[in-house]
């Protein structure tokens, strides 16, 4: 059954279409595209007569008007000439914008068609395929495809029809003559053919081997971490290497007999003017021709080369676009087990009593990983599914959650069975947390609402449109946040987020929030936090950041541009700093290269370091300038340098340095001169600290402290979050900030994200759909103590004789409240009770949660 | 951390905790430039009474070396009740075989008193482990060495009712 995908019409299938990959490569040229096709007929017949006027003209102008000397006639005939060119190379430009409108369109429709097949292709067939070998197939293999289609018509009339008719105007100027140089042509069409199943056989190969090629590619980089790991450089390499290689040699050979077949060709057709020459100039002498009438027959002749080599060209591309296309569609050719139509009406909510009877799934070579599993549920029951891995678990639910299609017995669910419920019932009613779930690039909303935004019935023509309507209210996003433990998460995004400059309501709130925050908490906070002081030097902020204490309103002035900015070298000049900060700069190299030198560049090892990893050659460098050389001898830009490491020394975080009583103090002295003198040069150009002031360029936590966090350990970032909470609350803008965290960017597959998180953010995006089944697939094992008692806690209360709750459970202790417990093992329920009656009978959950007696 | 730097103004942070770490068992036997970074690496973390620094089932993914204050080891006893199974004090270092691998803590671990800790994580750890190999072994070495006095000290203090619980150095 062909998916039925109505948003833009595009795709319009019926039942009676066949699958995707069944399509001819010339059904994409003409479905859908046939008005544009017939207007390209027209438009070929024009340009085939405007391209035999010429050849006309071009005799009638040696015939009639020079050898005649009849100026009006050589006007009149020269003015047809150029009327006819001009209007060929604009009939040309039509022609080519058609051909790409054409062709652009199929390569759309396939795109769009294959990309859907798809996403709706079994589970089975994506465990051995690689994701670039899908980008590959898709981006690159159909756009041959796509480009034939747009010649698919046009090219082979217009040429044919352009042969035709210049081969029928040579007829007409000598038909001895004109058979004689048409002879070749029959010969080429026997050769041709030859080269080119040649070709076809490299190129086949050639599509094999990129498709492996890229797989293999995909591979390595998305395995890039156990590489490294495992310095498995060397196997990486030489797998890579020998695809690379072989795809080298059919390339050469694919292109030996391309090129093979454009040579031989052209050898063919230039053997043209030569039978023209020897046997035309034979009749010209014995005046069986007319001068006039050779030099328009070679003109004419000539011009037989462009449609011919075009047509050979087009042969080519045909069989190289037929051969990547076939090639494609054959190895997408599967049809979906569960094909989803987007519902045109919300699917029906069953009710959520589940019954599963002599289950059996068997894999598609014969392994049964499920021997008759039988269960019933109550509404509302939950069950939790314990046993060694590799017993059935997960396929058990995975089948019952129709992820699968079992291979015998029934599942039902609100009494109907599981087969035939649509796949847009099964996921209106059922919602599946997997143990790692897949988040995708976006916002924390985004992913929030990508179940719910799913199921919304597909009325109108536009995503845009179904974002707006029916998005769950933030109160109701807030619940579902707090209730899978991601809440705080979400607030603190907000909190590390910037506040738009022209909201001054937000910022006097956050004013506000300060001044508590610092009367409230000041005392408690101060192990956590440091606060800007003005008399006091900064330990978590940077030598330059003590200096300006402010942040600059110039890019030109940032912090990381200060050491090579002239202006601010005088101001150092005059505060006596500069001296000072060069011994510091040497100072820090000396300490990074004695304790980081030689060894590999890790990130982790270089996160307290003042001199980052690839600078430290540049510092030993220098180093041992020093040591022979004074100090005035070293080039400008090493000097920038050593001043950049300087400027750059925070003393709470490269601690292999001391922060000096003296040092320290005169920092202290130029931090109170900085400001006079930027009066001086350049007033505004920065913003100093002020506790009344809001620091446009710092987030809004770091607004809330005025200062710096301290510590990064679990227990401190716990104890901000209860202060900052309990001051959001008293200020009423805990929801504006949530919903400015909300807008957090998770980054790519949500690598921004801590692995708890992820999963609780899963969790939270099957809640909001509100199903009345739930399935769990060891879905909270990436969650801390806390977390994982939170939804436990959920599970009991909330969901108790409301949702029907199956979990597979791997850690045991949190099973006990569950109502039914199943313990698998090689595909069959051994044993199914309740918690209490099981460890009374002392059997296998018995022996799996206190160890064998 | 004013406090910390004002002792000792001219000496670095970083050379204060090679110090501390020199002077302990399990870290003394290390390469120099090994111990180097692992106290450039070693964080500071003040806490307050009462603060939970990791409870039964987290994984506790860090070791401890108390500078001062006062850590307690405790377990859920009947109804719930915490009881205490042994104190860590100024010295004390806990926690190595966290930074070793993966394993569900089995008591919750709270401060007593204000108590200050250079702490080290298992993630740092591990990146030492990789450039320095031969570490492996030298920390191998001090767990089993520190189980066996462990057990050997159960053995002369446990009474023989206690006997049957022995034993965890022939696993």
């Amino acid at each position: 059954m062909a998916p039925r995908h109505n948003r833009k019409g595009e795709i319009e299938e019926d039942k009676t279409t066949p699958l995707v990959t069944k399509r001819s490569l010339f059904y994409w040229a003409f479905h859908g595209n046939l008005k544009l096709q017939i207007i390209l007929l027209f438009v070929i017949i024009f340009i085939v007569f405007s391209r035999v006027l010429p050849l006309e003209m071009q005799k009638r102008i040696v015939n009639e008007a020079i050898a005649l000397r009849d100026v009006h006639s050589l006007i009149l005939y020269c003015g047809i000439y150029l009327l006819a060119v001009t209007t060929t190379s604009l009939l040309k430009l039509i022609i080519n914008y058609l051909q790409a409108l054409i062709g652009e369109r199929s390569m759309l429709a396939m795109r769009k068609g294959l990309y859907h097949h798809i996403l709706n292709m079994p589970l089975g067939f994506f465990r051995n395929t690689q994701p670039g070998m899908v980008v590959s197939s898709l981006m690159t293999e159909l756009s041959a495809a796509g480009t034939f289609a747009g010649q698919a018509f046009a090219v082979p009339v217009t040429n044919v029809l352009t042969l035709i008719a210049f081969a029928g105007y040579l007829i007409t100027l000598h038909p001895r003559l004109a058979m004689t140089t048409l002879l070749i042509y029959p010969i080429a069409i026997f050769v041709v053919p030859l080269l080119q199943k040649g070709a076809n056989t490299a190129n086949k190969r050639r599509v094999d081997l990129s498709r492996e090629t890229s797989s293999q590619i995909a591979e390595s980089i998305s395995g890039i971490q156990e590489v490294q790991v495992h310095g498995a450089y060397q196997q990486e390499d030489s797998k890579f290497d020998t695809l690379v290689e072989k795809l080298k040699e059919t390339r050469i050979r694919w292109s030996l007999f391309r090129f093979g077949i454009k040579t031989t060709n052209n050898y063919f057709v230039s053997l043209g003017p030569f039978i023209v020459f020897i046997y035309g100039g034979y009749l010209v002498m014995h005046g069986e021709l007319a001068l006039g009438s050779m030099v328009a027959f070679l003109s004419a002749q000539e011009k037989l080369y462009d449609p011919w080599k075009e047509l050979i060209t087009f042969y080519q591309t045909y069989q190289d676009a037929s051969v990547r296309y076939t090639r494609t569609m054959e190895y997408f050719d599967t049809p979906p087990e569960f094909p989803f139509e987007i519902p045109l009406t919300t699917p029906q909510k069953l009710s959520n009593e589940i019954e599963v009877n002599d289950l059996v799934f068997q894999t598609s070579d014969g392994h049964s990983l499920l021997k008759g599993v039988s269960l019933s549920l109550s509404g509302g029951e939950h069950l939790a599914i314990v046993g060694f891995s590799g017993s059935g678990k997960s396929t058990l639910i995975q089948c019952i959650g129709k992820m699968y299609q079992y291979t015998g017995g029934s599942i039902t669910i609100g009494g109907r069975e599981v087969s035939s419920l649509s796949k847009a019932e099964v996921i209106e009613n059922v919602g599946y947390i997997s143990q790692n779930p897949f988040i995708f690039t976006g916002s924390i909303e985004e992913n929030l609402l990508y179940a719910h935004h799913a199921m919304l019935p597909a009325s109108s023509d536009n995503q845009q449109s179904t974002e707006n309507k029916e998005k769950p209210d933030l109160d109701r996003m807030i619940l579902v946040l707090q209730q899978a433990g991601l809440f705080v998460d979400v607030l603190r995004f907000g909190l590390d987020s910037f506040v738009n400059p022209d909201d001054q309501k937000m910022i006097d709130t956050i004013i506000r929030i300060r001044m508590s925050f610092r009367e409230n908490f000041g005392d408690r906070m101060r192990n956590y936090v440091e606060f800007f002081d003005q008399h006091s030097y900064h330990l978590n902020s940077s030598v330059s950041g003590n200096i300006v204490f402010g942040t600059a309103t110039n890019k030109n002035f940032g912090h990381h541009l200060l050491p090579e900015n002239v202006q601010f070298k005088n101001f150092l000049q005059m505060a006596d700093l500069l001296q000072p900060l060069f011994n510091l700069g040497v100072e820090l190299a000396e300490q990074a290269v004695d304790i980081l030198g030689g060894v590999d560049t890790l990130d982790i090892f270089f996160e307290n370091s003042p001199v980052p990893a690839d600078k430290l050659e540049e510092c030993q460098r220098i180093l041992n300038h020093l040591k022979k050389k004074p100090p005035s001898s070293l080039p400008p830009k090493e000097q920038v340098f050593l001043l950049s490491l300087a400027l750059n020394f925070t003393p709470a975080i490269h601690t292999m340095t001391p922060l000096r009583e003296d040092f320290k103090g005169i920092i202290l002295s130029a931090r109170d001169k900085f400001p006079q003198w930027c009066d001086k040069v350049a007033p505004g150009l920065f913003l100093f600290y002020d506790e009344k002031n809001y620091t446009h360029s710092q987030s809004i936590l770091n607004n809330i402290f005025f200062g710096k966090i301290k510590s990064d350990l679990a227990h401190a970032q716990e104890k901000i979050n209860q202060a900052i909470i309990h001051l959001l609350i008293e200020e009423d803008c805990m929801e504006q900030i949530a919903s400015i965290g909300m807008h957090f960017q998770v980054g790519s597959t949500g690598d921004r994200l801590s692995g708890g998180q992820r999963q609780k953010l899963a969790i939270a995006r099957v809640l909001i759909k509100q199903p009345g089944v739930i399935i769990m697939d060891e879905a909270t094992s990436a969650l801390d103590n806390k977390s994982q008692t939170r939804i436990q806690r959920l599970i009991e209360t909330r969901w108790k004789k409301k949702r029907t709750v199956i979990a597979v459970i791997h850690r045991l202790d949190t099973i006990s409240t569950f109502d039914k417990i199943a313990v698998m093992k090689a595909g069959k329920i051994v044993e199914w009770g309740t918690y209490s009656d099981l460890i009374d009978k002392k059997g296998i959950l018995y022996e799996l949660i206190y160890g064998r007696k | 951390m004013s406090s910390f730097t004002e002792e000792n103004d001219q000496v670095p942070q970083m050379q204060k905790n090679l110090k501390l770490l020199k002077g302990l068992p399990f870290f003394s036997p290390f390469p120099v430039q090994a111990l180097k970074i692992l106290a450039l690496l070693t964080t500071r973390g003040d806490f307050l009474p009462g603060d939970l620094l990791y409870e039964e089932g987290d994984d506790p993914h860090r070791a401890y070396l108390i500078l001062y204050g006062r850590l307690a080891l405790t377990a859920k006893g009947e109804d719930n009740d915490p009881v205490t199974i042994q104190q860590f004090r100024d010295g004390d270092f806990l926690g190595s075989l966290s930074l070793l691998g993966s394993m569900p803590a089995l008591f919750n671990l709270t401060s007593e008193t204000e108590t200050s800790v250079l702490t080290l994580s298992r993630r740092q750890f591990s990146k030492i482990l990789k450039q320095f190999p031969e570490v492996l072994s030298i920390a191998l070495a001090a767990s089993l060495k520190e189980i066996n006095h462990w057990e050997r000290k159960n053995i002369s203090e446990a009474g023989p009712c206690c006997f049957s619980r022995l034993g965890i150095t022939a696993l």
